[in-house]
């Protein structure tokens, strides 16, 4: 039954192949209408797409997340911070 | 009007001495650094590169952002001469290399064509994105699985889904087509994806 539906739904519709190609480039850019319009009634109807979209974009949202806030974390070190001192002391003003 | 008053008033739209930049700044733009370049020792290059810069350019501050804002854009000047300057000692736009037809997620043949290998769907998972520890191994097998990518693969993937730069600016940074890029990040987050399933959810 799965598979008579899947069938007939990539007549109509993108493919599974397609529609992961259209997943990732919406995470980059606004689709056409018609294509957006394809990959959502693919994605309304296969788990699988589905699954794939969801966890391309949950990827991103974490990766994003985690590199934000070590950034936050970040400190320099009192090696670094001596050096640079050094280099904007107003004797070493050359401009 | 006293005198503690007047400076508070023109701090938002005068330089402070630059050697206070350091303690007022310093980590600030080290973290931004850091986002973009992962080892400290570029990173505290790229700031340095920074202050210097800022040092000569100091006469050209209008006062139109604070001065956080000003540093941090001159270092964001600063991060995509890096790039530009690895991507021509790495080339990306090398033509034929990088490629979608080898796709081996789909049947390629018959009425099914299109659809996922029935070895290759998405597997559900259940994970708890909330969830620090699941957090942090998140990031580690990240790390891992991006140091198995293609060299060229990984940096495109980097810039864009993990720095988060705007799709446009890593097309011209990297002097690659916005055609070219859709199909390398394509392929890098379904590597990834597929990486990640395997070792960290299926773990």
């Amino acid at each position: 039954m799965m598979k008579i539906m899947m069938r007939m739904m990539n007549k109509v519709l993108p493919t599974c192949q397609e529609v992961s190609h259209l997943t990732s480039q919406a995470m980059d850019e606004t689709l056409p209408w018609r294509k957006r319009l394809g990959m959502r009634l693919h994605l309304l109807m296969c788990v699988w797409c589905r699954r794939n979209s969801d966890q391309l974009q949950l990827v991103r949202n974490l990766a994003r997340k985690q590199s934000a806030s070590q950034s936050k974390e970040a400190k320099l070190s009192s090696d670094a911070r001596d050096r640079l001192s050094k280099l904007l002391e107003p004797n070493d003003d050359k401009s | 009007m006293s005198e503690s008053e007047t400076e508070h008033i023109s701090s938002s739209s005068v330089l402070s001495e630059p050697k206070e930049w350091v303690a007022k700044h310093g980590d600030a733009l080290f973290g931004f650094a850091l986002r973009y370049v992962s080892d400290r020792t570029a990173a505290e290059d790229l700031v340095q590169e920074c202050m210097l810069g800022a040092l000569k350019a100091r006469s050209s501050f209008s006062g139109a952002s604070t001065e956080r804002t000003w540093l941090i854009g001159i270092l964001k000047n600063k991060v995509m001469d890096h790039f530009r300057k690895s991507s021509r000692e790495t080339p990306l736009n090398e033509p034929g290399q990088i490629s979608d037809t080898d796709d081996t997620d789909y049947i390629t043949a018959g009425p099914d064509a299109g659809t996922w290998q029935p070895n290759r769907k998405p597997k559900a998972w259940s994970v708890d994105p909330n969830d620090p520890v699941e957090q942090k191994q998140f990031w580690e097998h990240l790390r891992r699985c991006l140091e198995g990518l293609d060299q060229r693969l990984a940096k495109v993937y980097n810039m864009r889904d993990i720095q988060e730069i705007e799709y446009d600016e890593v097309c011209n940074v990297l002097s690659v087509t916005p055609t070219n890029l859709r199909v390398m990040l394509h392929r890098a987050r379904k590597l990834m994806r597929h990486c990640l399933e395997t070792n960290w959810i299926g773990a």
